[in-house]
């Protein structure tokens, strides 16, 4: 017995002959790939204490503190990072208002960018801010090497009493807009 | 003895039948070429001797992906390029793959010692890459990781190995009785390339937390990347490419291997064969990295306690400190022992109609089939587990020295690949092709696997 399928295989063979890459175009790569990627940054608690001095008799108006923050310093952010918000989560239980100062610096302890002051009234149980920086507009932030943030407490007739408990919570988280 | 080797056949059908997904080898006991003692050492010859036309007497390209095919990507369409990208990222997982393997026979040859044994010989070049979608950290790296809460990135998805390496070979081909053939093939290794990476855990998760907006965490990291034949003994990267040629003639890396295999006949039309191949290692020492990552790290963000411009406090450097001591990285250039990607392969055929009678290497006459059909598997061990084909096909005999054989595959790539090889016997040259996937040839990028084999022989009977 012989199979009559012989002409398939002839078929087979043939279509190879026209094997070929039908309308491919590989030229066209070109993936823009934009991730937003989010970190937790600063976050700190004070009580009545921290705005005050050691003999807790002379109020603070300010107190102050800062990072090294290299984030922009790795060449991939510095390459593609086209945008950055910032995001607070603020809490204020005194009985007084704060302002809070975010600055980036550079390694000269220049301003590379301020966000606008953020101020607290008293008694807010919780507050969210958020501001964005568009790189393009403002590229020297860029060169921040450190991050500084100063927190105010707003002028009274009388001091605070060390034995009366009162918190602030500052919360930050920072998402980045990359663009490949 | 026919029980104990018939339940050893329906062993290593089962177990390949069991486990997993994969590529084809089609040449699989397609008779009447010497390269078939490549796929079986326990094949069946009638040659006297044979020797393959270097460089042309084997060539082997199989290259396939899963989840999607080049056409999604690449169909000039005008379509936009990022919304089809985004659409092939969003269709794959994890268990796609993309796998390339070439080989090429740089000499083959073999040589009938006896009535009963062939043996055989050569050396050749192959080139294997395999690597799974890290479907996790692509999304990470194209979309980020906002809105993506609690979602446990996985480093375990981290799964590739590439190899480049020369393997030089020896076999034999015994007849046992009427009934049985069986054989093995030693290999040794020259490796001039590997890298590797499998067997990672751990995650990345993003979730709210009450001490900042947000926490990060590292869980359970353990990532390993082992690589040779990139950094020489001077420390600096391979400057010259033609190294990676050179090395792969025992000048690199060196493993053993073995192949086995048998072929079976229950009665003259029904046959069995079945395989085992690159059963080995290879063992880096020269040219190695490793490079390791391994800890816990919770990240909250950087906790301001100090408020004392007198004395300010270091919080990034601190931060360094704490990530260095709770997830090491290192870097070594420790050995390590790479395993060979083993295949197995078995076909049960059935051959029928008319006869033909072949003189063989003594002046006996070999009787043959016109027609067979059949099925085989093939299996071959990859990191994230087995691959899986199955085949059935059909052969005939299209005159005495032209055969041809016309198969229809399942695996992982597709349900419906058609493939077709023949062999062509010219006085004593043996040319054969064969091609998988023809539905898929007429289009390469809209298939998503292809095999071509073809060689040319000198084969004496």
């Amino acid at each position: 017995m012989r199979f009559k399928y012989k002409p398939l295989i002839l078929v087979f063979t043939l279509s190879l002959l026209y094997s070929c890459i039908n309308n491919a175009d590989f030229n066209q790569v070109d993936i823009d790939a934009t991730p937003v990627l989010n970190f937790p940054l600063v976050f700190f608690e004070l009580d009545q204490l921290d705005f005050l001095d050691d003999t807790s008799t002379i109020e603070l108006d300010s107190i102050t503190d800062v990072t090294e923050f290299d984030a922009f310093q790795s060449s991939t952010v510095r390459q593609n990072l086209g945008r950055v918000d910032l995001l607070f989560e603020i809490e204020n239980m005194f009985d007084r208002n704060f302002q809070v100062e975010v600055d980036f610096l550079d390694d000269q302890d220049n301003i590379t960018y301020s966000f606008q002051d953020l101020t607290i009234a008293s008694g807010i149980d919780f507050i969210e801010l958020r501001e964005s920086v568009i790189i393009e507009r403002n590229p020297l932030i860029l060169n921040t090497t450190k991050a500084r943030i100063t927190v105010r407490l707003s002028s009274s007739s009388g001091i605070l009493d060390p034995d009366v408990e009162q918190r602030f919570s500052f919360k930050s988280v920072g998402i980045f807009y990359l663009f490949f | 003895m026919k029980k104990k080797i018939y339940f050893l056949c329906l062993g290593i059908a089962l177990f390949v039948g069991l486990n997993g997904n994969c590529q084809q080898q089609l040449a699989f006991s397609f008779g009447e070429t010497p390269q078939t003692l490549m796929l079986n050492p326990g094949a069946e010859t009638n040659f006297k001797y044979h020797f393959g036309i270097p460089v042309l007497s084997n060539f082997n390209l199989n290259a396939g992906i899963t989840g999607f095919n080049l056409s999604e990507l690449f169909l000039a369409d005008n379509g936009n390029f990022d919304n089809k990208f985004e659409r092939v990222l969003n269709k794959l997982t994890e268990e796609d793959y993309i796998n390339i393997n070439a080989r090429i026979d740089i000499l083959n040859g073999g040589y009938r010692y006896d009535e009963k044994t062939y043996l055989s010989f050569g050396f050749y070049e192959e080139v294997d890459i395999i690597a799974y979608i890290p479907k996790d950290f692509a999304d990470l790296w194209y979309y980020g990781n906002v809105g993506e809460l609690n979602r446990a990135f996985s480093f375990s998805q981290l799964t590739f190995k590439a190899d480049i390496l020369g393997v030089l070979h020896a076999g034999i081909s015994r007849k046992v009785n009427k009934q049985l053939n069986i054989g093995a093939r030693v290999k040794i290794y020259s490796s001039s390339f590997n890298i590797e990476s499998n067997h990672n855990s751990g995650t990345f998760t993003t979730f709210e937390n009450s001490q900042n907006i947000l926490r990060q965490s590292l869980n359970d990291v353990n990532v390993e990347v082992r690589t040779s034949g990139l950094i020489g003994n001077n420390d600096k990267a391979l400057e010259n490419a033609t190294d990676l040629i050179s090395n792969t003639f025992l000048g690199g890396n060196l493993g053993i291997g073995f192949d086995f295999g048998f072929t079976y006949h229950f009665t003259p039309q029904l046959e069995l064969t079945g395989s085992i191949l690159d059963l080995g290692f290879v063992r880096h020492s020269k040219s190695t990295r490793v490079y390791s990552a391994e800890g816990d790290y919770t990240f909250d963000g950087i906790n301001f306690t100090g408020f004392d411009p007198t004395n300010p406090t270091d919080y990034w450097q601190q931060l360094e400190d704490d990530f260095d001591d709770r997830v090491p990285t290192d870097e070594t250039a420790e050995a390590y022992t790479s395993w060979r990607p083993t295949k197995i392969n078995a076909a049960l055929k059935y051959s029928f109609g008319d006869i033909r009678l072949k003189k063989c290497f003594t002046d006996t006459y070999k009787r043959y089939y016109y027609n067979s059909i059949g099925f085989q598997v093939h299996s071959i061990l990859r990191p994230k587990g087995p691959q899986l084909s199955f085949t059935s096909f059909l052969e005939t005999s299209i005159t005495e020295k032209i055969h041809s054989k016309v198969t229809h595959t399942i695996n992982d790539f597709s349900a419906l690949i058609i493939g077709s090889g023949f062999t062509f016997q010219w006085g004593n040259v043996n040319v054969f092709g064969l091609v998988d996937n023809m539905l898929g040839a007429r289009d390469l990028i809209s298939a998503s696997n292809v095999t071509v084999n073809f060689g040319i022989n000198i084969a004496i009977e």
